[in-house]
């Protein structure tokens, strides 16, 4: 099988879902194009190309031939099996630009295609929380709040131990 | 000496009672021996009638009655005497035995007082002394758990306000900071935990 490299924009598992079925049509009408120019029909129906699977045709310098699209598909039907995913939750849905620029930092730093799932939670405030097969990565700002619990009440100690010693100091300083 | 004196007039009378039927007997038992001795008998005994008559007789009763009566009364108010001074002896002794009786009855009582006073004295110390240490222990436990329930409230009251300030920092700040401002933080938290995740990606491919 020919192996070919996912462009950074196809980061979530929707998009290449997307893309893959995008390129079933792509196929599909170029079959039935086939069909037609055999037939002496002389219509097209051109098929729509979406922009990531455009990028993904040109990331890998494809030369667009029936044979190369399906071979692409093939490939892209085992992604879609075996291709590891990640659920990465944020405070506010991200823009795609920091989607992919994540996806990027995972594939370059584990050499696989990895994908993700976004998921939205505005309960951690800040941060995100990553899921992987069988951890959960908590970087979530609630969740450094909560393990430092114990330094709110360390501040909140020294801060009474100085207003206690402010007020014995101004009381001595009143008595003489 | 009256009663004495009672008593040989009484033996007088006896005795001349007793002459007076003697010489009357004797004077019985002669008169057959001769006509003369009767007369004189009789005579005597008239004479005797004559003189020991009926006023004679009352005459020595009312003395002898008398006399009895003044030594009764002498007797009687000596013996009064006599009773005041052996009641008032009997007073007085009565009065010293029951004063003495009364005085010991008295100090035994008084040591007895006295005995009870210092027991009643000693378990009012024993109980003052149980209460004050009963009073220290309850005081020291109170203090004790007044100082754990303050320290509990203090750590609940941290913890709370710990959380109390950690959601009003959420709620305050959630969604409102950029996702983009947060890159650096987020990547710092992927690089410090790279080795964990890379390996569940490869284990879970």
């Amino acid at each position: 099988m020919v192996e070919y490299k996912l462009s950074d924009s196809i980061g979530t598992r929707t998009q290449l879902v997307n893309v893959f079925e995008n390129l079933e049509s792509v196929l599909e009408k170029n079959v039935q194009n086939s069909i037609r120019a055999e037939e002496g029909v002389d219509f097209e129906d051109l098929p729509e190309v979406s922009s990531a699977l455009a990028q993904l045709i040109k990331d890998n310098d494809i030369k667009v031939t029936t044979t190369s699209l399906k071979e692409l598909k093939t490939w892209l039907a085992e992604l879609k099996q075996s291709a590891p995913v990640l659920r990465l939750t944020f405070a506010s849905d991200p823009e795609n630009a920091i989607i992919t620029r994540i996806v990027k930092w995972f594939r370059e730093q584990s050499g696989k295609e990895v994908l993700v799932r976004i998921g939205v939670q505005p309960t951690i405030a800040a941060g995100c929380i990553v899921h992987t097969p069988s951890h959960q990565y908590d970087f979530s700002l609630r969740n450094y709040l909560l393990q430092n619990t114990a330094l709110f009440s360390e501040i909140l100690n020294e801060k009474l131990a100085t207003d206690v010693r402010d007020q014995t100091l101004a009381e001595t300083v009143v008595t003489q | 000496m009256d009663i004495l004196w009672f008593v040989l007039v009484i033996i007088m009378l006896l005795a001349a009672t007793g002459a007076f039927v003697w010489m009357a007997l004797t004077m019985q038992n002669g008169g057959g021996r001769s006509h003369g001795s009767d007369d004189h008998i009789e005579a005597a005994q008239a004479d005797v009638e004559r003189i020991f008559n009926d006023e004679f007789r009352e005459e020595l009763r009312n003395r002898g009655r008398l006399h009895f009566e003044k030594i009764i009364n002498d007797n009687a108010m000596f013996l009064q005497q006599d009773l005041q001074l052996t009641a008032s002896d009997l007073n007085e002794y009565m009065q010293g035995e029951i004063k003495k009786v009364l005085r010991e009855e008295f100090s035994k009582y008084e040591k007895s007082i006295e005995s009870a006073k210092e027991l009643a004295v000693e378990a009012l110390h024993k109980t003052q002394q149980t209460v004050e240490q009963q009073r220290k222990d309850l005081s020291q436990r109170i203090q004790s758990e007044l100082a754990e329930e303050k320290k509990t409230l203090l750590l609940k009251f941290e913890e709370n306000m710990g959380q109390v300030v950690n959601h009003y920092i959420l709620e305050a700040i959630g969604g409102e900071i950029d996702i983009s401002d947060q890159m650096d933080y987020i990547f710092q938290h992927l690089e410090d935990n790279k080795q964990a995740i890379l390996e569940d990606i490869v284990s879970g491919s």
